[in-house]
């Protein structure tokens, strides 16, 4: 059987979301689940929940290291000032250039990982290398935790009722009661 | 196995193409073949919230894992673009060669907007949630209504899925003839917080798969079209 593997470039910014939001148990951990496939912002980060139930911001931008840790940087703070929580969110900068002085932030900042991604085709199907920059200090977030023993339960709709059509009298009266 | 409530036929969409190749269409008649081409079966999910994206998340990891290659396509973020954006942004995913799409959206006007001939509502079993459903029914059912499933989510166990099911189902049926397809449930004791490797969760999730591959509930080889000149 003959097969081929090539790589490439990352491609566009949307096709590099949908690969690494399949990609999501690689970055933010087993158990992780994507809360908001793009949040608000300058190159619209995608916000995670790991197993622990704490926020990840997986920042991106393919050709550009430097402006998926912005872009990361200003989501985070966004999102503490919105949605406080026990714990900063950890944010995650994906891109395909290496980050000048990287060890030198991840050594400072100890909620960040960066990864530089590469793209192969093997027989037609795409797939995503993801390369986790190191330092030389331990990291402290891939630590098992234990999973915890209370399960939220999921939110309520977040679906605008205004723009949904109304019910009839007979339609209200039968959704009344189960 | 998959059951309708109703046992006669599903309605005829206008999205059914004559060859059995689902259609997007965009706008009013005459439509022209676009250059966008994407193999790939397409299954929308309409969420409640997008707190439930972890479910489509997981049934995409496990129909891969059962050698169904799947991929999440997500086009919330393209709600304001107009539908040929997106078209040509769902026929560039499907480009890559997997076997299935998952599209999650929130929005039941971007799935009305799209006019997809296949939807699955994720819907929380209480009856806040059930009435909805049945609103966002209504509103996709405005146009050509869709073949529509239905997951029902944390319930306490089957019988109570069953009637919150029967309820909705009923409703629609009754009041706007749209038979709906059951799909399965996920217990109220599998959460995002259960982990991949539980087997609880596994074993749902994968009732849901089957009965989506074995009733063929998806839009087939996506074909966009788009209106001449």
């Amino acid at each position: 059987m003959k097969s081929s593997v090539t790589s490439s470039d990352p491609g566009d910014l949307e096709e590099l979301r949908t690969l690494l939001i399949n990609s999501a148990e690689k970055l933010a951990g087993p158990g992780a689940f994507i809360l908001k496939p793009g949040l608000p912002g300058d190159g619209s980060p995608i916000l995670m929940h790991n197993a622990e139930h704490q926020p990840v911001v997986i920042s991106f931008d393919p050709g550009n290291g430097e402006t998926a840790l912005i872009n990361g940087l200003r989501a985070v703070e966004r999102l503490t000032a919105t949605r406080p929580e026990p714990q900063p969110a950890r944010l995650v900068v994906v891109s395909q250039t290496l980050l000048p002085a990287s060890t030198t932030i991840l050594a400072n900042c100890s909620r960040l990982q960066l990864y530089v991604v590469r793209r192969q085709e093997i027989n037609d199907t795409t797939r995503l290398w993801l390369d986790r920059v190191q330092t030389d200090t331990p990291d402290e977030s891939a630590a098992e935790q234990p999973l915890p023993e209370d399960r939220p339960t999921l939110a309520k709709s977040s679906i605008d009722a205004d723009s949904l059509p109304a019910l009839s009298e007979e339609e209200a009266s039968y959704f009344r009661q189960l | 196995m998959s059951t309708h409530l109703n046992p006669m036929q599903p309605q005829q969409t206008d999205s059914a193409s004559p060859t059995g190749t689902a259609r997007i269409g965009l706008t009013d008649k005459p439509q022209t073949r676009s250059t966008y081409r994407a193999d790939g079966k397409l299954i929308p999910f309409l969420l409640d919230s997008a707190e439930q994206s972890w479910i489509t998340h997981d049934l995409c990891k496990l129909l891969t894992r059962r050698n169904h290659s799947s991929i999440l396509c997500h086009v919330d973020e393209l709600a304001s673009t107009t539908e040929a954006q997106i078209f040509e942004h769902l026929a560039r995913q499907g480009a890559s060669g997997y076997e299935y799409r998952l599209l999650p959206v929130t929005s039941p006007q971007l799935i009305k907007r799209l006019r997809l001939s296949h939807v699955v509502l994720l819907v929380p079993a209480n009856l806040d949630a059930i009435c909805l459903a049945y609103q966002r029914i209504k509103l996709l059912a405005e146009e050509t209504t869709p073949e529509i499933g239905i997951v029902m989510v944390g319930p306490r166990d089957q019988h109570a899925a069953w009637r919150y099911f029967r309820k909705l189902a009923v409703g629609t049926l009754r009041y706007l003839d749209i038979p709906l397809l059951n799909l399965g449930f996920l217990p109220n004791q599998i959460t995002p917080q259960c982990g991949p490797a539980d087997h609880h969760r596994d074993n749902f999730l994968t009732r849901i798969s089957e009965r989506l591959l074995r009733s063929e509930f998806h839009t087939g080889n996506l074909e966009v079209y788009r209106k001449s000149g």
